[in-house]
């Protein structure tokens, strides 16, 4: 026995169970989320604040990168449900209700959002509406002309100061919430003659790859102001 | 696992929270990262008082630190397929051991399990904890789990409503 207890008293025992664990250091709340699966993980942030100071960090940072690894499928086209894996929960399959006004087609996803188009009626205009199926939050766009254009934005769209940018390669439009209708910037003011071929947008910065394999970069809070300042109809 | 400045028989005196006195050999003490530290910097002459950790919480961790000791050291010659066997047989042993260390506590000494094996910087007993936790807190509603850990909720109406309605895609 590699254990010689120098004191003659008696092993003390922890009386009954009446410890508060929501004093647990935020080390140890980290420790023990580590090991759960992501449905205990988010039932785990709502037990009480001290636990959910840490998620809300882990959440935010997550979520302001690419949120979490899913593989979204939907059925039909016009599907009213998706079903949803997550990579982080094992064999899980989750079923996501979208709110009945998203009827569109489904064109793709950036981020967390998956982008829906809709055509608008007596018109040859299209409407492109952003939805987050995990928070149910829906952003609608101006109507645009239907002309293979890309979307990109910069920030989260629930916010108020996130630049959205549509583009194919003659036309450049920006929209900023609040705004009526899309600013036709024309993409020679920034790329002069040359044309855009792609766009990313990475820490508040769009990045624009012309066909000249040039990179341009511009920065979201640089246009907003701009925009801003110039005035437009709300 | 012996750091020169580790001798078999030297033994360290540990002073719990309430003033127990514990005797632990050095090759033990070494699954400690505290304590490891502390030997290689020589300075475990007299009591080490551990200070956040009382002693049933000791006595428990001493128990974990002495079982995982590797006291293997009878020169026995195996086979090499035999070895591997026996391998296997310890760790399934030392697995059923640990579910039924950690299986024997009560959520308190749970509790004071965690912050004493951070404390002195155990991470195979600290895992092991959690895991514990983790397991219990498993397939449970929130509520549930208020109830198992003894925690009163101190979100205000607004902020619990709003808590409910947040990720509501998992809880459907």
């Amino acid at each position: 026995m590699d254990l010689t207890r120098l004191s003659t008293k008696r092993c003390k025992q922890h009386k009954h169970q009446v410890r508060d664990w929501s004093g647990l250091p935020v080390g140890l709340v980290k420790t023990i989320s580590d090991n759960l699966s992501l449905y205990d993980y988010l039932c785990f942030g709502k037990v009480c604040k001290s636990w959910r100071s840490y998620q809300e960090e882990t959440l935010q940072r997550n979520r302001r990168s690419c949120g979490f690894p899913w593989l979204v499928m939907a059925k039909e086209i016009e599907a009213q449900t998706l079903s949803c894996i997550s990579f982080v929960e094992k064999n899980k399959l989750w079923q996501l209700e979208l709110p009945t006004s998203s009827g569109g087609l489904i064109v793709g996803c950036i981020k967390d959002w998956l982008m829906i188009v809709k055509s608008v009626c007596k018109s040859t205009k299209i409407r492109i509406s952003l939805l987050n199926p995990f928070t149910r939050s829906e952003v609608v766009l101006p109507a645009t002309f239907n002309v293979k254009n890309k979307l990109m934005f910069s920030g989260d769209p629930g916010k108020q100061n996130c630049v959205y940018i549509l583009y194919n390669s003659t036309s450049f439009d920006v929209w900023i919430p609040e705004a009526k209708d899309w600013f036709q910037c024309g993409s020679d003011e920034y790329v002069s003659d040359e044309y855009i071929d792609n766009l990313i947008c990475f820490k508040g910065c769009f990045y624009l790859l012309t066909n000249e394999y040039n990179i341009r970069v511009l920065d979201a809070a640089y246009v907003y102001s701009t925009l801003q300042t110039q005035g437009y109809e709300k | 696992m012996s750091t020169p400045s580790v001798s078999v028989n030297r033994v360290l005196k540990l002073k719990s929270s309430d003033g127990e006195i514990f005797e632990v050999k050095q090759t033990v003490a070494v699954q400690s990262g505290v304590l490891k530290q502390m030997m290689e910097d020589g300075c475990t002459e007299g009591e080490i008082p551990l200070n956040n950790v009382d002693s049933p919480t000791l006595a428990k961790i001493i128990e974990w630190c002495n079982k995982h000791h590797d006291n293997d050291v009878e020169g026995r010659v195996l086979s090499e397929e035999r070895e591997k066997e026996k391998e296997k047989e310890k760790a399934a042993d030392m697995k059923k051991w640990e579910s039924e260390f950690i299986d024997a506590l009560n959520r308190d000494e749970i509790y004071f399990l965690l912050t004493g094996s951070n404390y002195m910087d155990i991470k195979e007993l600290l895992d092991c904890a959690a895991q514990k936790v983790a397991d219990m807190v498993k397939g449970k509603t929130p509520e549930a789990i208020r109830e198992m850990f003894n925690i009163q909720s101190d979100f205000t109406e607004e902020e619990e409503e709003a808590i409910r309605k947040e990720n509501q895609w998992a809880f459907d």
